[in-house]
């Protein structure tokens, strides 16, 4: 091209008048201001040259903007300024409905219902229908908000306690001086046990014999057999197995004798003659 | 203030880095909702106040064997409303001095609590439901206030839906009979 001052407008697909019947539309000041863009984007484009590793990553916009944020924000700004015609609107306290749950369509008609089904009871109780549901209890000021530090301190203190408690014992019984104490005591119960030990008390059954009543009867009831009278003494003594004693007693001492005589030998007989 | 899932605190709790965070999230989803249940059966704030954190500490403790086979808000009730009964009994094992029943005295109280704010009518009407028996005066503040559904009271309570309808229905009839005769 021999002429530097190149115009679009000698360009031989385009009409010579843009103006002429061409349905396509132009910023205005497009021509004017596309040589000054132009340079302007041949100048950073050779800046960037200057950096290889930084010409060489993409330009991408990393960043993102919460779904619906340009279409909210122009919402809002049209409402601001809307409302900056109306002062006194503008003052008052507008209610922003907070975002619904997940599932609340969902249970919206089940509520609806509970709901009816609440009054329904109710309208069968005149006065109790036609009473305020309302809560006359009331909390001390910001009292929920301590809540949770007292429950998490008197769980720790409860805990911590418990700890102490438990350390103290175990100090307790286990220190030197609990141990020499404790073995101390030891010895001397143990002396004290032997040297006062009581002989087994017998019982009832243990003993069959006379004598034996006699011993049990001191042993368990600090008394003397002597001193008891005939029928004390009949009452304590076990009829059948004091004969059955002293019946096998007689025969024993009956059976002796004769194996003694037949034992003995002529020559000793005539010896002791 | 968009609370914790049920799900998300018990899972907190299972790890024991974040069991501390479980704590403090399920105080802060449940503190109001038990604190008025318990307070609509002790009367009292300070009362009150001490069953809330007996309840949490028994919560607490007992989180590690709940079974997930109920729902952890009908278990979290079940226990608030035991703690509370217990307190009563408590209560009134404790006052020896006075020959009225407890109803009586939580009644009397409740004219001079400075943490009651109900006009007459209001006060009579929990005077009526102090009238009532335990079980009763516990189903009707359940279904009245806090407009809970009979089936998952007759989880918190374990008493079957049609005991209760009929609990609540008695209870609000004599509570009608007790505002119209006074």
């Amino acid at each position: 091209m021999e002429n530097n001052d190149y115009n679009l407008n000698d360009e031989p697909n385009l009409p010579l008048n843009h103006n002429d019947k061409n349905s396509f539309g132009l910023p205005s000041d497009y021509f004017s201001s596309f040589e000054a863009k132009l340079r302007e984007k041949m100048e950073l484009q050779d800046e960037l040259e200057q950096y290889p590793v930084l010409s060489s990553i993409q330009k991408n916009n990393v960043f993102e903007v919460p779904v619906n944020y340009f279409k909210e924000s122009e919402n809002a700004l049209e409402i601001k300024a809307e409302l900056e015609a109306l002062p006194q609107l503008q003052n008052m306290k507008r209610f922003v409905p907070e975002e619904l749950e997940a599932d609340y369509i969902h249970y919206l008609k089940s509520s609806v219902n509970h709901k009816i089904e609440l009054a329904d009871e109710l309208k069968e109780y005149k006065t109790l229908y036609s009473l305020d549901k309302v809560n006359s209890f009331i909390v001390s000021e910001a009292y929920f908000e301590t809540v949770t530090e007292r429950v998490k301190e008197r769980l720790y203190s409860v805990k911590e306690s418990k700890v102490s408690i438990l350390d103290s014992v175990l100090d307790f019984v286990f220190g030197k001086k609990m141990a020499f104490a404790f073995g101390l005591i030891t010895i001397i119960s143990l002396s004290v046990y032997f040297y006062n030990s009581p002989e087994k008390p017998l019982e009832m059954g243990d003993c069959k014999t006379l004598a034996c009543l006699e011993r049990q009867e001191i042993l368990n009831n600090n008394k003397v057999i002597s001193n008891f009278d005939e029928d004390q003494l009949m009452d304590l003594v076990d009829v059948n197995t004091l004969n059955e004693q002293l019946n096998s007693a007689q025969q024993k001492t009956t059976t002796d004798k004769k194996i003694n005589l037949d034992s003995i030998s002529e020559d000793d007989l005539l010896d002791e003659l | 203030m968009q609370h914790y899932s049920d799900e998300e605190i018990l899972a907190l709790f299972r790890d024991e880095s974040s069991r501390n965070m479980a704590l403090h999230h399920l105080i802060q989803k449940y503190q109001q909702k038990l604190y008025w249940h318990i307070r609509k059966i002790v009367i009292s704030h300070d009362d009150t106040d001490d069953v809330l954190q007996n309840t949490f500490i028994k919560i607490w403790k007992g989180l590690a064997g709940f079974k997930e086979e109920s729902q952890l808000f009908t278990w979290l009730y079940r226990i608030a409303t035991n703690e509370s009964l217990t307190f009563l009994k408590q209560k009134a094992r404790a006052n020896t001095t006075s020959i009225h029943p407890i109803e009586y005295q939580l009644s009397k109280s409740l004219e001079s609590d400075t943490f009651f704010s109900g006009d007459e009518i209001q006060l009579k009407l929990q005077k009526a439901i102090l009238t009532l028996p335990e079980k009763q005066r516990i189903v009707f503040n359940m279904r009245y206030y806090e407009e809970m559904p009979y089936e998952q009271m007759s989880e918190v309570l374990e008493t079957s839906v049609g005991a209760l309808k009929a609990s609540y229905h008695i209870a609000a009839k004599k509570i009608e009979d007790f505002l119209v005769t006074n």
